[in-house]
């Protein structure tokens, strides 16, 4: 009995067992097969590493399944057997397409109906710090104290990779009590917001003959210059006492304002030492020669300032000898500055007041403030009793749903032994509160096999939109029982996307779908690329969060990724772009025309610079990510046994070149046919986002004009695009891969799985009803959250 | 051990007696008692990490020797510590790969992520603090992040946050020897006890749960359950740590040198009190910063702030001073290795329990290149003695280095930051 014999018959067996599929289709399929594939897919050395009489049918294990959707797949595609083969005949590939594919679905969808599509899907770094900071009402930053957590196919939020260890537990355990303590903290002390003005005179160096990085007293006001100086600019005034969310007012005009525009600043935070160099974000302005006031926000931890300076890396740059700047030495440079007339420095807080968190953690008892060395009280007649009706309201929303008296039951038996034990009632609450937000309940999502109760529901729908818990409205729907409605969901998606929390979406799906939180993993070579500043890069972001929420406010339709005729700009972003009819620090929405070469998200900035490496591009590199993450092309990994393609600075003859040698050779081509068209297409951006005609190339360290960009390629299917404009229109013409693209992404990271063979039918069905909206973003969005993917565990 | 420090090693070990629960009890025997805590056994020998990080570096042709191997002719600096000189390893020719911003890479030294050359807001984990994530469990202190002058340090935690440093030796000394006043002992048992408590229970609540949820969520929830036993037995042993006494000494606690100039005698002072940690197991990973003091450094013969020579320009004069201060800091070192050599525990040296790492971000102070970075690896059980020589051009990675530092406390890497692969001609015995 030949091996393949042996399979036909486990094949058989396997699916009498399993799903029932008959025999003869059983057979069909292995005929196929047999006749059609396993010339070259058997022996010692079989194609593609994939040896037909090897491949197991027991579909429980995952990488069998795999295998098997990867064999049907290919054959759908009719890129198998490979075009120079003899092809079946249409009706045996489709019976074999048939036969596979239900055995396919129907493996799937039974493990679904026990297990559910998504398994114990917990809470992720942001969601965690969201949540809590609602819950309590605090406001610090959470996140940031956790342990970093691992992708799935994207995302955070896909169950399947998500990790619990004790290392993670324990770091858990000190990030609630950072919070509790916080919110206990402010609930027991008086306010601590506070405003403070200071003068130029105040804000600038104590010693005018010092040489220092502070400000210069000219003219009145406190002046930085421009400088490639490091923490010049910095305001020592500004150092925070405690951490804490600080608002920086800075009213300030230009010195030497240029002809053409003003003079771009940068404000971020930090030590402002060297030995401490990480400088945080807070934000950037236009100055101009009349003075103007900007406000920013920035999380200040203890002993951190503010930095106030000239940013633009196209200005002139002032020397100033020895790290130091002293008064006047800028002045003969004419240099172009900063003139801070003053600022006022808030203490605030963001989210609800201390009352609010008060009511939160104590509802209506009395507090008997701390007095002369006594511990600040809770005045209650039956503490037992009050913890017990305290405790159920704080798990009800810790929870996300009602707490059932047996489920609250261990929580409430730890408090009132401590109360027992003579523990304070306060003190005992917190103990509480702390296991509580200890809980699998809390971490974990409860959702149970089957279609999912309102609660759960509310949940998903609420950490999906604004990544954290249901808010009143959600959970009194729930309450009425009302979430399961298609009408009733679709309300409740246009209430949360005008609510301000709306904006999290964009840029929380964004961030991971599209990697814009790597935006400033490398920076571009200012040799090479001279001009990138970090305003750029933070407009470039701006940017692309803009256009996404334009797309989902208008629902515009997915064909806005690929080409669009506007974009959202600052002028100096604009201005980077080579666009000069923009004014102004605000984002504006600017009309495109075609000779500004940029039109779709595909073409920002953000996406060309998270796609290329700093000082390079790789159409290889930019093809990958572009599959995969807007076109809806798989592509798999690469061979093990094939080296990298390293680009080669010196022009990108040399990797066109490469690449066509993997055209010629089978094994490469058939996935370089898919990978190389987007990426060959992009290529005249270079790596910070700038459009280029030409490569650069360093000839004995000085930049100078390399061959000309060449992006024309074949599309997979033979047609032959000559410019960036002809692949797009080349893309638009099959607009449901792309939104089915948008849609699986949606659901991955909204359900917390990635979408399997037996999903694929409800993602079609999301994408055609959006039809009429010509794919619209919004009814993309709409269709994923009112589908039975979401609403099923 | 060598003999001619034995006696040496006889006074030394008479000072760090042990007097816990009234009985004085010799080191060993500590950890001998570890294993009392649950889920914190180990079976062999202790191994730890000492990092000491310069911020203004130290001159490349007065430390690293002329000729490579093992019978190098002592550089100026090495001269001072030529009876030790198989107890260390000079390296050089190596440097962080895509590290530049002078100063600021005081950042990298430890992470070995380019990150002071952009103003990132982020770095990422340091060696110390990778170590302790995983090891460091089995002391009081999972680690010291410690500095001469000011907070700031060269360690950073795993999501790139600069961990601020203890600058004070009798401060550190209270915190390792001194008990904590009774309420505030009471205070954190209490807050491990019910962080106990808590375990207990949402533990058996992950089993409700379990059963709720179905047969899908299952395993996920096991390892939830497990992490909480894990976790109570961790805890367990803090709570114990919070109990037990901290270890006595037999010495005064120090006076913290008030003049901030006196670069050396904070750097013997400082290292005295890390090798009490050391020496009563208190902590395995310690980052020690000796960052730059702008002042006038009290030796005879020097008359110029530390920081403005080190920007010496090759000027003669400001080299000659500049090497006075250097040759006393690897004399200090040299001091401070040999004390740890006399220290006995399990039969080897507290010295080949610990690897000792001295090195800067400022290969060149006076340029602020931040290439060829000044090595020394000293104990652990690598078989020293040597002067690896790389190319001073084309810098070899020292993230190299950090991997073999990895392997050397029992992690079982291959990789960290740049890293690629061990350094070659670092043997361990």
């Amino acid at each position: 009995m030949t091996i393949f014999r042996f399979l036909f018959v486990v094949a058989c067996f396997t699916c009498a067992q399993c799903c029932h599929a008959d025999a003869p289709a059983a057979a069909s399929k292995t005929a196929f097969l047999a006749s059609h594939c396993l010339d070259c897919h058997q022996g010692n050395e079989p194609e593609a590493g994939l040896d037909l009489q090897q491949l197991s049918t027991d579909l429980n294990t995952p990488a069998t399944f795999d295998r098997w959707v990867t064999v049907f797949d290919r054959i759908r595609a009719g890129e198998m057997p490979p075009r120079d083969a003899e092809q079946p005949p249409e009706s045996e590939t489709s019976a074999f397409l048939d036969t596979t594919g239900t055995w396919l679905k129907q493996h799937q969808q039974q493990e679904y109906q026990q297990l559910g599509r998504v398994r114990a899907r917990r809470l992720t770094n942001l969601q965690l710090e969201r949540t809590l900071q609602d819950l309590l009402g605090v406001d610090i930053p959470l996140a940031s104290l956790m342990p970093d957590e691992p992708k799935t196919d994207g995302f955070t939020t896909v169950a399947a990779g998500q990790s619990i260890s004790h290392f993670q537990l324990q770091t858990h355990l000190a990030v609630v009590d950072t919070a509790l303590d916080e919110a206990f903290r402010r609930a027991l002390s008086k306010p601590d917001e506070w405003t403070r003005s200071y003068e130029a005179r105040e804000v600038a160096r104590k010693n005018p003959k010092r040489r220092t990085r502070e400000p210069e007293m000219l003219d009145g006001r406190a002046v930085v210059w421009s400088s490639k100086l490091t923490f010049y600019g910095r305001l020592p005034v500004t150092t925070a006492r405690e951490d804490g969310w600080y608002r920086l007012k800075v009213r300030a005009s230009a010195l030497n304002v240029p002809d053409d525009h003003g003079v771009w600043c940068t404000v971020r935070t930090g030590m402002c030492v060297s030995s401490a160099p990480l400088l945080a974000w807070a934000g950037a302005f236009e100055a101009g020669p009349e003075p103007r006031e900007w406000t920013f926000e920035a999380w200040l931890p203890r002993g951190h300032m503010f930095e106030v300076r000239p940013g633009d890396d196209t200005l002139k740059m002032g020397r100033f000898a020895g790290g130091q700047v002293g008064a006047g030495e800028g002045t003969p440079q004419n240099l172009c500055g900063v003139a801070i007339e003053g600022i006022e420095l808030e203490r605030f807080h963001r989210g609800p007041d201390d009352q609010q968190i008060r009511q939160w953690l104590f509802g209506d008892l009395r507090l008997k403030p701390a007095e002369r060395g006594q511990d600040a009280e809770l005045v209650s007649e039956s503490p037992r009793r009050d913890a017990t009706e305290l405790l159920s309201r704080f798990a009800g929303r810790a929870f996300r749903r009602p707490v059932a008296s047996e489920e609250l039951q261990p929580y409430a038996h730890m408090v009132h032994q401590e109360l027992d034990q003579g523990v304070p009632l306060l003190q005992a609450l917190q103990g509480g509160y702390r296991a509580i937000l200890c809980s699998p309940r809390f971490l974990h999502f409860y959702e149970e096999p089957g279609e999912l109760d309102d609660y759960a529901l509310a949940s998903r729908l609420s950490y999906l939109m604004w990544n954290t818990m249901p808010d009143q409205e959600l959970l009194s729907r729930a309450d009425r029982q009302q979430l399961r409605d298609d009408g009733e969901l679709k309300r409740q998606v246009e209430r949360m996307l005008s609510d301000p929390r709306g904006a999290h979406l964009v840029k929380d799906f964004a961030h991971q779908w599209l990697d814009l939180s790597e935006i400033d993993f490398t920076e571009p070579d200012r040799k090479l690329y001279p001009g990138f500043d970090v305003i750029v890069e933070e407009s470039m972001l701006q940017e692309t969060h803009a256009f996404l929420q334009e797309m989902i406010d208008r629902d515009l339709s997915v064909r806005h990724l690929i080409d669009a005729d506007f974009t959202w700009l600052n002028s100096r972003l604009a201005r980077y772009y080579g666009i000069d009819r923009v004014t102004g620090d605000q984002l504006q929405k600017v009309e495109l025309r075609p000779e500004d070469n940029y039109g779709g998200l595909v073409t920002q900035g953000a996406i060309m610079k998270i796609t290329a490496n700093g000082t390079n591009t790789s159409p290889v590199i930019r093809g990958v990510w572009l599959s995969e993450r807007l076109l809806g092309v798989d592509i798999p990994p690469p061979p093990e046994n094939v080296p990298a393609i390293e680009p080669d600075i010196r022009g990108a003859r040399t990797i066109r070149e490469m690449l066509a040698k993997h055209k010629s050779a089978a094994e490469c081509a058939s996935c370089h046919v898919k990978i190389d068209p987007p990426g060959f297409a992009l290529e005249n951006f270079d790596p910070s986002g700038r459009w280029r005609d030409r490569y650069l190339t360093v000839v004995k360290g000085r930049r100078s004009r390399g061959p000309e960009v060449d992006p024309s390629f074949d599309m997979p299917d033979g047609q032959h695009f000559q410019s960036l404009q002809e692949f797009q229109k080349l893309v638009l013409e099959d607009d449901q891969a792309l939104a089915a693209n948008v849609v699986r992404h949606l659901i991955a990271y909204g359900t917390g799985a990635s979408c399997g063979f037996a999903d694929r039918d409800a993602v079609d069905q999301i994408v055609r009803q959006s039809e009429e909206s010509g794919y619209g973003l919004r009814s993309l969005l709409t269709g994923v959250v009112t589908s039975q993917l979401f609403r099923t565990k | 051990m060598k003999n001619i420090y034995f006696g040496f090693q006889r006074r030394l070990a008479r000072r760090t007696l042990l007097r816990g629960a009234g009985v004085a009890l010799g080191l060993p025997l500590l950890s001998a008692m570890r294993p009392a805590f649950a889920g914190t056994e180990e079976t062999s020998a202790p191994r730890r990490f000492v990092s000491m990080t310069l911020g203004l570096g130290l001159v490349a042709d007065n430390l690293n020797p002329a000729q490579a191997g093992y019978d190098y002719e002592p550089s100026p600096y090495l001269k001072s510590v030529q009876d030790i000189r198989d107890q260390f390893t000079v390296i050089s020719g190596s440097s962080h790969p895509g590290v530049t911003g002078g100063h600021r890479a005081e950042a990298s030294i430890l992470t070995a992520n380019p990150v002071g050359s952009s103003g990132k807001a982020k770095n990422t984990i340091s060696l110390d603090q990778h170590m302790a994530k995983y090891l460091g469990n089995f002391t009081r202190f999972p680690s010291l992040v410690l500095s001469s002058n000011g907070s700031n340090s060269p360690s950073y935690t795993e999501n790139g946050a600069m961990i601020p440093a203890e600058n004070s030796p009798s401060k550190l000394f209270t915190k390792l020897f001194v008990d904590d006043a009774p309420a505030e002992q009471r205070r954190q048992a209490q807050r491990v006890q019910q962080g106990r408590s808590i375990m207990d229970l949402v533990g058996a609540d992950a089993k409700r749960l379990a059963r709720q949820l179905g047969s899908g969520d299952r395993d996920r929830l096991d390892a939830y359950y497990t992490s909480v036993r894990e976790l109570e037995q961790r805890l367990a042993a803090s709570e114990e740590w919070a109990r037990r006494p901290k270890p006595k000494v037999d010495v005064p606690k120090p006076v913290d040198i008030r003049n901030s100039s006196d670069f050396i005698g904070q750097q013997r002072l400082m290292s005295d009190v890390i090798r009490l940690a050391l020496e009563t197991d208190s902590t395995r990973f310690i980052s020690y910063h000796l960052g730059g003091s702008g002042g006038v450094v009290p030796i005879p013969g020097v008359d110029e702030g530390y920081h403005s020579l080190s920007h010496h320009g090759k000027d003669d004069e400001k080299l000659d001073q500049l090497a006075i201060v250097e040759s006393e800091i690897i004399a200090a070192w040299g001091q401070f290795l040999r004390d740890l050599m006399a220290t006995d525990e399990h039969g080897v040296s507290v010295l080949e329990n610990t690897s000792i790492l001295l090195t800067s971000n400022l290969g060149n102070a006076s340029n602020h290149d931040n290439r060829n970075m000044p090595v020394l690896v000293a104990g652990g059980r690598f078989r020293h003695g040597q002067h690896l020589a790389f190319d001073q051009k084309n810098n070899y990675p020292l993230p190299n280095l950090f991997v073999n530092l990895l392997q050397q406390v029992g992690l079982e890497t291959d990789q960290f930051a740049t890293s690629t692969g061990t350094v070659a001609g670092l043997e361990t015995t």
